[in-house]
């Protein structure tokens, strides 16, 4: 499903050389659900982007879906973002001026669908992480655990077959975080979705399928 | 996509509504200044109708007041003495309405109920030559003239549109107050200066004798120097038996004239520049500030499959609707001065002035906008969405 080898992140400056992510290689198949860890700063979230293509790495390969989506331009890798990838942010990213159905629409409007459409998706979308009576809300009037189901809801109403979660329950109170974490598995259950989740929290890392440890940019 | 937009716009109307109130602004001042510069520049773009190079006019003092008889025997005299002169090549005489005096006569005549104003002038039968006054159609006043000459009118253009509705047979009768055979037209005759607009004019014959004479017209020899002056005022003095008279170079009077409405038009224009220089910079340091404060939803757009092309498209379209929201409120302020005629100018150019002012505002909120956001565009997503 996905497949890294040999990535390696560097960042330059006139005077200093920073690596963030050295010689990684990995393997994630279909309807896993990885977790990464490690300390603030090891490379986690620089991992995940350069997955997610929202980053390049400085040399390497990737693959996903079989096929290199490290040599895409610009426009095929927001095509396959926006068809294969849902994205969910520790810090939620939801658009305060916009309504929670408007919010959880946003990959949709990238995408050749009627408002009709659009609407049904979203629709679906909310209620499958229970937030079918809020779709009139703005985010300010939400909760933190509301905002993130908003969020996984955004996340997975294009259908993508790839869900990249950057810390989701960092933001959140016990309870809530593992409200999220259960509509993560859920998903990942039920929909096959292949999920790849950063986390500090052992407890969420060790109900996934399989952990990865970064350190200082290398896998232990 | 589209309706995605509004909704921003409108959700987001607390902080839109300074940005449309300065756009609105702008567009209604822009509206009456490009009305008012296109409505002079239409009318600097007539000619006047005659020359004003090597003329001179004379304006007499109160001949109305002096017997009749005296003043047939004194202008027949001055008459003959200006035209011995060899650096005069034609004389000719008018009553008071003479070019860039000020001087208005009008007659008013009704059409079915409509009032029709008419500006009236006076001239002599050489004064079309005098003038170097060009013909559309017809004749001037013939030389030596009949009892039933001095019955004939010249019109400009304009009178036949707008108090004939364009239809007329030359050698007719016309209504002017009186009957008056209509014998030529010209295109223009704009006696008052550039910046008066081509309104409806007759002008018809004033022998030379009449002591209605206001002014002496003289058409000089190319080159005839100043100096020559002291000559013509010896024999206006000497037949005039008066020093009561002023010589206006034609050409100086016609700069005068205009001169105030330059100054005007310069002044706008000066101050149009200054406003749409300020609104441009004020327009394009909001929308980098706004750009650079959504830097964040930027890249969680980018992340959800948008383009750079969509990111640009989505923020010209943005600010583009609310420049065409602004536009649409300010029109309908606009148009109500021409639909319910509030200012006495041609509709015509008050619709020009307002769409010119709609492709304006809206291009300059778009050229203003671009740059910005290009540069949101290029943001990367990685970085954008590490802030808050």
């Amino acid at each position: 499903m996905i497949t890294l080898q040999n990535i390696n992140k560097l960042y330059r400056t006139d005077t200093i050389e920073t690596t963030a992510l050295n010689n990684i290689n990995l393997q994630v198949d279909e309807g896993e659900f990885l977790s990464i860890m490690g300390p603030s700063g090891c490379g986690k979230s620089t991992l995940l982007n350069i997955i997610g293509l929202l980053d390049e790495p400085s040399n390497g390969k990737i693959e996903i879906k079989g096929q290199t989506v490290s040599n895409y331009h610009t426009k095929e890798t927001a095509k396959f973002r926006n068809e294969h990838l849902g994205f969910i942010f520790q810090s939620f990213h939801l658009i305060p001026e916009l309504s929670v159905m408007d919010n959880v629409q946003l990959p949709l409007l990238y995408r050749n669908l009627s408002q009709k459409e659009r609407n049904q998706m979203a629709s679906v979308a909310l209620e499958s992480v229970g937030l079918n009576n809020r779709m009139e809300h703005f985010p300010s009037q939400l909760s933190g655990g509301q905002k993130q189901r908003v969020a996984i809801a955004r996340a997975i109403v294009g259908k993508p077959s790839i869900i990249l979660a950057d810390e989701p329950t960092g933001n959140l109170d016990s309870v809530m975080g593992n409200e999220i974490m259960n509509i993560l598995l859920q998903l990942n259950q039920e929909n096959k979705t292949t999920i790849i989740m950063v986390t500090h929290d052992e407890n969420m890392a060790h109900k996934t399928h399989r952990l990865m440890r970064l350190y200082d940019g290398r896998q232990l | 996509m589209l309706r995605h937009i509004i909704k921003l716009i409108w959700n987001n109307k607390k902080n839109n509504f300074l940005l449309f109130v300065e756009m609105f602004v702008s567009f209604i001042i822009l509206c009456a200044v490009s009305s008012f510069m296109y409505f002079n520049l239409q009318k600097i773009s007539q000619p006047l109708g005659f020359e004003t190079t090597d003329r001179l006019s004379i304006l007499l003092d109160d001949l109305y007041s002096k017997d009749s008889l005296l003043v047939a025997d004194m202008m027949t005299q001055l008459d003959i003495q200006l035209k011995q002169e060899p650096e005069i090549e034609e004389v000719s005489y008018t009553n008071g309405p003479f070019p860039f005096s000020g001087n208005q006569w009008t007659t008013s005549t009704e059409n079915n109920g409509i009032p029709n104003h008419t500006l009236t002038c006076e001239t002599t039968e050489d004064y079309h030559s005098t003038m170097d006054i060009s013909l559309k159609e017809g004749r001037w006043f013939r030389k030596p003239l009949t009892n039933e000459d001095k019955d004939e009118v010249v019109v400009n253009q304009a009178f036949i549109d707008k108090n004939l509705g364009g239809k007329y047979t030359l050698d007719s009768f016309i209504n002017i107050g009186e009957e008056k055979k209509l014998v030529g037209i010209v295109e223009t005759y704009k006696y008052n200066g550039e910046f008066v607009p081509n309104d409806p004019t007759v002008i018809s014959y004033i022998p030379k004798t009449d002591r209605n004479i206001m002014n002496v017209v003289l058409k000089m020899k190319p080159g005839t120097s100043i100096a020559f002056q002291e000559k013509l005022i010896k024999i206006i003095t000497d037949v005039t038996k008066s020093t009561s008279f002023v010589i206006n170079n034609l050409d100086d009077e016609r700069k005068k004239s205009s001169h105030d409405t330059w100054v005007i038009l310069s002044v706008l224009l000066a101050c149009s520049v200054f406003l749409f220089i300020n609104v441009a910079m004020g327009l394009f340091g909001v929308l980098w500030y706004n750009i650079n404060k959504r830097r964040s939803e930027i890249s969680l757009r980018k992340a959800m499959g948008a383009t750079n092309i969509n990111i640009i498209t989505q923020f010209l379209t943005e600010i583009g609707g609310l420049a065409l929201l602004a536009v649409i409120f300010g029109l309908i302020f606009a148009i109500q001065v021409p639909l319910f005629k509030i200012i006495d100018v041609d509709s015509q150019i008050m619709y020009t002035g307002i769409g010119f002012s709609v492709i304006f505002v809206l291009g300059l909120v778009l050229v203003c906008a671009f740059y910005p956001a290009w540069k949101g565009a290029q943001i990367h997503p990685a970085t954008g969405l590490k802030e808050e």
